[in-house]
C-alpha cells in the first residue's frame, strides 16, 4: 500500500512550528497554548504509526448474466493488524450497477478480524466486462496518514442482451434444399397447400384431391409448398452510432440481432453475422443452440469505434454471404460507408432487408432557429436516403425507440409483398 | 453536516475570543477572522481540504495581531481559543473526509469524537501548565526555553520533511 501524508498533517505541522517559533521569538506564551492541541495530536499521531496490513478478496459468483440480471459479488476484507478505519470502494465499469452493501464502506477491524461485504452486480447494458476492482484506503485515527491501494482481481463478466420474443419474421425469397420451418415459394412435398394441378403419372394417390376430381371428371392433385430452411445473414453496421444517456443505436441493434438470431435458429435456419465498421468481424452461417452462443459472443464485442478506413463488403469472405441468403441489415444510416455497403449488397443480388435503427430519439436540436433548421435538413436527408433504397426495391423500415421490433419487421414484410406484386 | 456545523461553531468561538480583545489592531484581526470564516464555509461546501489549512493560518495570525496590540499581560483565553481552533479544524477535515458519503461502521464516529475530546483535554492541561509557568513574565528559565526551542525545531524539521516528500511525490 502507498502511504500518503494528508493535508491535515502539513497544515498542523506548519501551525505548530509557527506557534512555537513565534512564542520563542516574541515571548508570548499564549501562542504555545494556542497550538498545544495540534502539537499533542501530532505527537500522538507520529508516535502511534498506523498499520496498513490488510488483505482483500473479491469473488464473483457467476460469469454470465442477461441484461437486468444480478450476479452476487463478495468482498472479503481481513485485517492483519488493528485498523482504525478501512474504506472500501468497489469500482464497476459503466454499464453495470452495484447494489447491496453501501459503496464506499468504512469499517473498523481488530487484528485478525474479517468482514464480508455483499453486493449484487447488475448488468444494465450488454457487453463484456471485467469485474473485481476495488480501492482501499486505511486511515489512522486522526487522519494524519492514509494508505491507499488498488486491488485488481478482475474476472470477465458477460452480460448478454435481453432476449425479445419475436412471433413474426421476414420470410426469405429463396430457401435452401434442406428441411426447415420456412415455407418455400416453390412447389413440392410439404404441408402448406399451394395449388391444384392435373394428375400426372408418378403422383402419389394420397395427394389426389377427390372433391376437385369429382367436379372436373378427371384426377387432380394438390400441390404444396415444402418446408425448407434458409440462410440468414445479420449485417451490423458499426461505422457510427448515436448515443445518449438512455442508450444508443448500437445497443438497440445488438438486442435486435440477438432476438433475430435466436428466432431464426429456433426455426432451424442457418444464421451468419457480419459486423462491419471500426472493426470487421464475421461468422459463417451455422445452426443450432451452440451457434447462437457464438453469434451472441461475437455481438458482445461490438463497438462503434471511430475509423477512417473505407471498408467495403469486398473484405468479407465470400462463403460468409451465401448467394441465396436473406441479408438483414441493422443500421442507423449515419455513415456514408455503411449506406454504400447496402447498395453494394443489393447490386450483388442479395435479398436485402434494412432495419433502420432510428437515432432520432437520441438527438436533440442545437439551440436556436439554425439548430432546428439543421435538424429538419438532416431528417429530410435521411428520408431521401430511405426513398432511394425503396426505389431500388429494398425494403426499409424505421425502428424507433419504444416501438416493438415486430412492427418494423411487419413493415418490411408488407413492403416485400407489395414489391413482389409490382415486379410480377 | 453535523461536523461542518460544529466546525463553524468552533470558528465562532475563535472570533469571539479575538473580538473581545481591546488592542489597536483588533478591527484588523476581526476582519481577518471573518474572512477566514468565509473561506471555511467555502471549503466546507466545496470539500476543499487545503482551504482549512489557510483558515487555520488566518485565525492564528488574527489572534497574534490581538496579542501584539494589547497591553502586555497573559491572555487567559488562549487555551479556549486553542481548543476552539482545534475543534474547528478537526471537524472541518472530518466533514470533508466523508465526501463522497461512506457508510461507516457504527462505532467509528463515537471513537473519533472521543479521541478528539481526549486530545483537547490533554492540550488544555498542557496549555494551562504552560501559561501558569509563563505567568511571571517572559524570563522563566533556560530549561523551558530549551524545551520550547527543541519542540519548535522538531516541528520545523517535520514540516521540511513533509515539503520534501510533497515535492518528490507520494511514497511508502
Amino acid at each position: 500500500m502507498t502511504r500518503y501524508p494528508t493535508h491535515k498533517l502539513g497544515a498542523y505541522t506548519a501551525v505548530v512550528a509557527f506557534g512555537l517559533l513565534g512564542a520563542l521569538a516574541s515571548g508570548l506564551p499564549e501562542l504555545v497554548a494556542l497550538v498545544a492541541p495540534f502539537a499533542v495530536l501530532l505527537l500522538y499521531g507520529l508516535v502511534r504509526s498506523p498499520a496498513s496490513a490488510v488483505s482483500v478478496g473479491l469473488t464473483l459468483a457467476g460469469e454470465r448474466a442477461v441484461e437486468g440480471e444480478g450476479v452476487p459479488l463478495h468482498v472479503d476484507v481481513r485485517a492483519h493488524a488493528p485498523l482504525e478505519q478501512v474504506e472500501v470502494l468497489v469500482a464497476v465499469p459503466r454499464g453495470l450497477t452495484l447494489e447491496g452493501a453501501p459503496n464506499p464502506t468504512a469499517l473498523r477491524l481488530a487484528d485478525g478480524e474479517a468482514a464480508r461485504l455483499e453486493y449484487v452486480v447488475r448488468g444494465v447494458r450488454w457487453g463484456l466486462y471485467g469485474v473485481g476492482e476495488a480501492w482501499l484506503r486505511v486511515r489512522d485515527r486522526f487522519g494524519l496518514f492514509q494508505f491507499e491501494s488498488r486491488v485488481d482481481r478482475r474476472v470477465p463478466l458477460r452480460v448478454y442482451p435481453g432476449a425479445r420474443t419475436l412471433r413474426g419474421l421476414v420470410r426469405p425469397h429463396e430457401t435452401r434444399v434442406t428441411v426447415g420451418n420456412q415455407v418455400a415459394r416453390t412447389k413440392g412435398d410439404g404441408i402448406e397447400f399451394a395449388d391444384l394441378r392435373p394428375f400426372v403419372p408418378g403422383d402419389r394417390v394420397r395427394r389426389v384431391n377427390w372433391r376437385a376430381s369429382a367436379r372436373q371428371g378427371a384426377l387432380w392433385v394438390n400441390d404444396a409448398h415444402p418446408e425448407r430452411n434458409t440462410d440468414i445473414v445479420l449485417f451490423l453496421d458499426t461505422f457510427a452510432e448515436a448515443r445518449s444517456a438512455a442508450g444508443s443505436t448500437l445497443d438497440a441493434a445488438v438486442r435486435a440481432a440477438t432476438a433475430l438470431a435466436a428466432r431464426y435458429l429456433d426455426g432451424r435456419d442457418r444464421v451468419g453475422l457480419v459486423r462491419l465498421g471500426g472493426t470487421l468481424r464475421w461468422l459463417v452461417p451455422g445452426t443450432g443452440p451452440a451457434h447462437l452462443h457464438r453469434v451472441v459472443e461475437a455481438l458482445l464485442e461490438a463497438d462503434a469505434s471511430p475509423s477512417f478506413i473505407d471498408k467495403g463488403i469486398g473484405l468479407v469472405p465470400p462463403h460468409t454471404l451465401p448467394p441465396r441468403a436473406l441479408v438483414i441489415a441493422l443500421t442507423p444510416l449515419l455513415d456514408e460507408r455503411g449506406r454504400a455497403v447496402m447498395l453494394d449488397l443489393h447490386a450483388r443480388g442479395f435479398d436485402l432487408v434494412i432495419i433502420e435503427v432510428s437515432p432520432l430519439g437520441l438527438v436533440e436540436p442545437a439551440e436556436g432557429e439554425l439548430g432546428e433548421l439543421a435538424l429538419r435538413l438532416w431528417r429530410l436527408e435521411r428520408e431521401a436516403v430511405r426513398a432511394r433504397y425503396e426505389r431500388l426495391g429494398i425494403a426499409v423500415a424505421e425502428w424507433r425507440d419504444g416501438v416493438e421490433l415486430e412492427s418494423a419487421l411487419e413493415e418490411v414484410a408488407a413492403f416485400r409483398r407489395y414489391a413482389r406484386q409490382v415486379r410480377g | 453536516m453535523t461536523a461542518a456545523a460544529g466546525s463553524l461553531a468552533g470558528w465562532a468561538v475563535v472570533v469571539a475570543v479575538v473580538s473581545r480583545s481591546q488592542g489597536l489592531l483588533t478591527p484588523a484581526a476581526v476582519t481577518l477572522a471573518l474572512l477566514a470564516g468565509v473561506l471555511l464555509a467555502w471549503s466546507l461546501v466545496r470539500a476543499w481540504a487545503p482551504g482549512v489549512g489557510w483558515v487555520l493560518w488566518a485565525l492564528v495570525l488574527g489572534y497574534l495581531l490581538c496579542l501584539l496590540a494589547q497591553p502586555r499581560r497573559v491572555d487567559e483565553g488562549a487555551p479556549v481559543a486553542g481548543a476552539a481552533l482545534f475543534l474547528m479544524a478537526e471537524l472541518a477535515y472530518w466533514s470533508i473526509e466523508l465526501r463522497p458519503p461512506a457508510r461507516q461502521a457504527r462505532e467509528l464516529p463515537a471513537r473519533r469524537l472521543a479521541a478528539i475530546l481526549g486530545v483537547v483535554l490533554a492540550a488544555e492541561a498542557l496549555s494551562a501548565a504552560a501559561l501558569l509557568t509563563a505567568s511571571p513574565g517572559p524570563d522563566v528559565g533556560v530549561v523551558l526555553d530549551a524545551a520550547g526551542a527543541a519542540a519548535a525545531v522538531a516541528a520545523v524539521a517535520l514540516l521540511l520533511g513533509l515539503l520534501d516528500r510533497h515535492r518528490s511525490g507520494p511514497g511508502g
